[in-house]
């Protein structure tokens, strides 16, 4: 069972021709080479396969590609090369987030989703906005001051 | 895209994008008895369908991936007319009440059986572990399994399904199966959902993230853009008529404090406007687009921070009563604030003051209390705190009302049709006669649908748009916008003398009704009127305040009040026989209440209005405690052989009461049919819990007619007559009486209008299966049949039509023993239930079978507030676990393993037929009883339910 799905994948248009029902985060590792989303828990909990849909926040591990056609997809690849994206790893890598850095990826889209829609965050609205990205290592201490690093770095640029 | 596969043996295309849910494939199939109970969550397990022979949740799967496989739904199995073994061995076993889920459960089971045809008990608890059963507990399930596959096997049922009452009784006292059971096990229409029509319209209620704030603006003009829009309400085009939701008699005892909408939302979920669209989805996008502008305000969450110096108001603006005024009422409403408050409508005084966040308040003492407590040899006293929980009605609220011929029509998954009737009219202005409410199935009550919670919105939607609408609460709005259980305070004061003499008893109780009044003043005070009256005590004394506060609302929920005060009370009783030295078993044996004990304590404790002394009627209290000792092993340690686990044993005496004496009223009417059957219409409300097959049964007992030869219409505003609803555990009692009543007018209008047509004295006739009436002087007899043609054909009296009313000033009150084994593990603090027994005076119990399966869903609704349920809140008030994974209500797996429902013998003098009420009661003892074996296993008091580990942890000093 196969359909032809497009949609805009970090700005640029794709097309494919799959079965409907396969997993995006799968389409996106193994047909569009978009590894830096990862597999963590499979069942919508981990936040490591976080991508942006429409602009919105969601795991790709519980959405059939299906869903996508004619819509907006970012992923890590895309948010990383953006203004806000630069300044967000920059502040993950000097403010020491990153251990093992395999939810690293979904970290960053969800800082980026969060700073996005509200440049000035507090404490507990950056606690918030990553409340569905599970990271074993830090503790997620530095990851908060790392996203409220990148709040202050980025100033006018979440404003836009 | 093209999906073929199997539904029900039948091939099915569908052209449909493939990444639409399963249900929803299903749905347009016509399969609607596949549910949604959780926002699509995969936890209830209502959408439970097999694929290719595999269990799934429905609205965990996409369509596409059912493409060229065999699908089997709850509504596949068998019609009501033609059931198979396993539908019709769980209706004979009881567990078909309020059956929502009960086709889902067919499902299963008939899987589990085909699959493994001789399962163990770990079987069956597997099979259903992923289905939610909220009514009759799981218990009798495994009875389901062994009478179907002994009817599989040998054609009949072996074992005994129910203990039987009444011998000289043909149906009454015995299992029957319930007569709405085939229509609800098969999945057949019954729900309110499934009779909104094609066109039906839907409502969204866009709901307040703030749990304190003005509203200063609304702007909808971007919202009524959205395609398929009919309507937008808000406070702005509704009217300014101020009531109440709670489902209680008029004049209620609870403040006319909300309009339809309000301009001060008062809880995060508080109703801000409501979209009427032609789709779900232009409805939700509409209110997306609706912008608010909100003065946000300070909240006050729990009785102490409302009731502090200075605390932000609640309810802030004038206040006005239908009856009672105080003298300076005007200076009082000179403190009124801003005119968004609106205003408080007090139908009679309830010592409320809302400028101190009291939203009702009442004390009362028999004998002198500090007395006592001074010339004592022992008085203990402590605060016992409950948590705010919720009922979860696997049928969250849902109504549909559309106009017809110029009146509204209300379908309406109520307890109360007929209140819902009344208030539908005040916010309608419409007139009784001009609204009709049709009471459906109701697929779980348990108080939370005695409140017109979206029927004065649904009803009034419809009013003015004149479109059919239909409104359904998500998951989410049953636990933030619905109702709770009262969060409560409970402080006792026990004193006690070595000889075991109970001297005095002090009860302050300060509740939280949240930010509405919904029985404010009913639930606190039945923490007190249904838990001092166990008590043979002189001197007695209580004292209640309720606040209002900017929590999710509360209102009546099974047990209304008195789980929280039997928490307290017993846990006190056992401490103060600790501090005695007494077991608490002699305590409590030495100051139970018997037949014929003066109640003085009721004379302050009426609901609403002045209480009356009354005697002890029919009162199974001490057999039930001795049976349950006996059962458990009372007074014999139990040691574990794992040291980390410590074993204890505990109980409480339980009571509640069979309606509301001088207050409720119930009517019926029975009509001879033109071929000598019988419709009786009966004004109450049959919640799933059998109260139509009690009134069938007592039609069968007074004429001894057959039970396929009587039909019950319940719950019909327009064919029935005045009921005031299923609450107050008021259904056997009260409405079963109005059918009695009705029935054996019935029967002097037959016996009167059979000694016309045979020439007999009345005096000689009587009646005698299978309906018919005969001469004891000449042996003559005359059918119903007979009967009914020649009285209707041209010649006759006219049809035979008995009416019914019943009101009574006596107290019919079922007791009982709860008791508890439990297992806590003292490094870990984890709490099992090993066991439970649940013994029960029910007077008679009409229908045996599901009598016991009440017990054990109530049991296990109180295990969860005891051990696991919480509704927990953030300092903002949002409610963290609004679904059901995290609000952790008990499933199969947390049932006790060994767990027994027992009857006690005893006849009721006002009962019909010497019948209590049964399932209300069964709410009040789980906590008590696991807080004292708690106690018992590893010596610490847990005084706030739930009884968490952690807790224990704490109390054991290891946290």
């Amino acid at each position: 069972m196969e359909a032809n799905i497009s949609f805009r994948l970090n700005g640029e248009m794709v097309s494919i021709s799959t079965d409907p029902l396969r997993r995006l985060l799968d389409v996106l590792r193994e047909d569009l080479g978009c590894i830096g989303t990862k597999e963590g828990c499979s069942e919508g909990e981990c936040g490591a396969c976080s991508i942006l849909l429409n602009g919105h926040m969601v795991t790709s591990c519980i959405i059939p590609v299906g869903a996508v056609d004619g819509q907006d997809v970012m992923t890590i690849e895309g948010v990383s090369k953006t203004e806000g994206g630069k300044i967000i790893v920059q502040a993950f890598a000097d403010g020491g987030a990153v251990q093992c850095g395999f939810c690293i990826p979904g970290m960053v889209i969800a800082a980026y989703y969060l700073l996005s829609n509200n440049p000035n965050p507090t404490e507990e609205e950056i606690r918030l906005g990553i409340s569905g990205n599970i990271c074993r290592c830090t503790g997620y201490d530095l990851v908060v001051e790392s996203i409220k690093l990148a709040a202050q770095r980025g100033g006018d640029v979440w404003k836009r | 895209m093209r999906i073929d596969c199997i539904i029900n043996s039948k091939h099915r295309s569908f052209d449909i994008d493939p990444t639409m849910k399963l249900r929803d494939m299903l749905l347009l199939n016509g399969n609607f008895a596949v549910r949604d109970s959780d926002d699509s969550e995969g936890f209830c397990g209502s959408d439970t369908v097999l694929v290719d022979g595999t269990p799934v949740f429905a609205n965990l799967v996409l369509a596409g991936e059912v493409n060229g496989c065999e699908i089997r739904t709850p509504d596949g199995l068998g019609s009501s007319q033609h059931l198979t073994v396993v539908q019709q061995a769980m209706i004979d076993a009881g567990i078909v009440q309020s059956a929502y889920n009960a086709p889902a459960a067919a499902l299963l089971l008939t899987w589990l059986l085909e699959n493994n045809p001789n399962p163990s008990k770990e079987d069956i608890k597997d099979a259903l572990s992923g289905i939610f059963i909220r009514d009759a507990g799981y218990e009798h399930y495994y009875l389901a399994v062994k009478l179907a596959l002994e009817r599989m096997h040998n054609g009949s049922y072996e074992s005994p399904i129910a203990p039987s009452f009444r011998p000289n009784l043909d149906v009454i006292g015995k299992p029957v199966s319930k007569i709405d059971g085939p229509q609800l096990v098969a999945g057949e229409r019954a729900f309110v959902e499934d009779f909104a029509t094609p066109d039906t319209c839907y409502m969204v209620v866009l709901r307040s993230p703030h749990a304190s704030a003005y509203i200063n603006s609304i702007d909808d003009s971007e919202a009524r853009k959205v395609e398929g829009v009919v309507e937008i309400l808000t406070a702005y085009n509704t009217p300014d008529t101020h009531y109440m939701q709670a489902g209680q008699g008029n004049p209620e005892p609870s403040p006319h404090d909300r309009r339809l909408f309000n301009l001060k939302v008062r809880h995060v979920g508080d109703r801000v406007a409501a979209v009427i669209a032609e789709t779900l989805e232009a409805a939700k996008e509409a209110c997306s687009l609706i912008k608010v502008d909100y003065e946000v305000l300070p909240a006050v969450f729990t009785v102490e921070e409302a009731m502090a110096p200075g605390a932000p108001l609640v309810h802030n603006g004038v206040v006005e009563y239908r009856a009672g005024a105080p003298a300076d009422l005007e200076e009082y409403n000179k403190l009124a604030g801003d005119p968004r408050e609106g205003k408080v409508v007090y139908q009679f005084p309830l010592k409320a003051d809302i400028h101190k966040n009291i939203a009702a308040s009442n004390k009362g003492e028999i004998g002198n209390v500090d007395e006592a407590f001074a010339n004592s040899d022992a008085v203990v006293e402590a605060t016992y705190q409950t948590s705010q929980i919720q009922h979860t009605p696997l049928e969250t609220h849902i109504c549909f009302a559309q106009m017809q011929g110029g009146r509204l029509v209300v379908h309406a998954s109520t307890q109360v049709p007929y209140h819902v009737r009344r208030i539908v009219g005040w916010v309608t202005g419409l007139p009784e006669n001009k609204i009709h409410v049709i009471k459906t199935r109701v697929g779980g009550g348990y108080g939370s649908k005695q409140d017109i919670l979206i029927e004065d919105l649904t009803g009034y939607a419809a009013y003015v748009t004149g479109r059919p609408v239909l409104c359904h609460n998500t998951r989410e709005e049953e636990f933030i916008a619905n109702s709770t259980r009262h969060p409560m305070r409970v402080h006792v004061k026990m004193s006690g003398n070595k000889d075991g003499k109970i001297t005095g008893i002090f009860m302050e109780v300060c509740a939280n009704t949240g930010p509405y009044g919904n029985h404010c003043l009913t639930v606190p005070m039945n923490s007190c009127s249904k838990t001092l009256p166990l008590f043979k005590c002189d001197n007695m004394r209580y004292d209640l305040k309720v606040y209002y506060t900017n929590t999710p609302p509360a209102g009546a929920y099974q047990g209304y009040g008195t789980p929280k005060g039997t928490y307290g009370i017993m846990m006190a009783m056992a401490e103060l026989a600790d501090k005695l030295g007494i077991d608490y078993k002699d305590l409590v044996l030495k100051n139970h209440v018997e037949e014929g004990y003066m109640l003085e304590i009721l004379k302050g404790l009426g609901e609403g209005r002045e209480g009356a002394v009354v005697p002890v009627g029919s009162c199974g209290l001490h057999e039930a405690i001795k049976t349950g000792c006996d059962m458990i092993g009372w007074g014999k340690k139990e040691i574990s052989e794992d040291p980390d686990w410590k074993i204890g044993k505990g109980f409480a005496m339980i009571m509640q009461g069979s309606g509301l004496p001088g207050l409720d009223h119930a009517e019926a009417i029975a009509k001879l049919e033109t071929d000598g059957t019988v419709i009786l219409n009966s004004g109450g409300a049959d919640i799933g819990t059998g109260l139509d097959t009690i009134s069938a049964k007592i039609v069968a007992e007074v004429l001894k007619l057959p039970m396929d030869k009587i039909t019950v219409i319940s719950g019909d505003t327009d064919s029935c007559a005045f009921d005031t609803g299923a609450y107050a555990s008021s259904g056997t009692f009260f409405s079963g009486n109005a059918s009695l009543v009705a029935t054996n007018n019935l029967k002097d209008m037959i016996l009167k209008e059979a000694a016309f047509q045979m020439g007999e004295n009345v005096e000689d006739l009587d009646v005698r299966a299978p309906g018919e009436v005969y001469s004891k002087k000449t042996e003559k007899a005359l059918s119903y049949y007979e009967l009914s043609h020649t009285a209707i054909s041209g010649e006759g009296h006219g049809q035979m039509i008995a009416h019914g009313s019943y009101v009574t000033k006596a107290s019919s009150v079922p007791y009982g023993g709860h008791f508890a084994q439990v297992a806590v593990n003292i490094r870990t603090g984890e709490i099992k239930v090993q066991k439970f027994y649940a013994i029960q005076d029910a007077g008679t119990p009409i229908n045996p079978e599901i009598a016991l399966c009440q017990m054990y869903g109530a049991v296990m609704k109180s295990i969860g507030h005891s051990l696991y349920e919480d509704m927990k809140l953030d300092e903002k008030g949002n409610c963290l676990t609004a679904n059901m994974t995290d609000y952790g209500a008990p499933m199969i797996s947390e049932a006790p393993e060994d767990f027994k429902a027992v009857l006690v013998d005893v006849n009721d003098a006002y009962g019909p037929f010497g019948a209590k009420s049964i399932s209300e009661i069964a709410c009040n003892g789980a906590a008590p009883a696991i807080g004292i074996a708690i106690h018992d296993a590893c010596g610490v008091w847990l005084r706030s339910w739930p009884m968490t580990p952690e807790k224990i942890l704490k109390a054991l000093g290891k946290i």
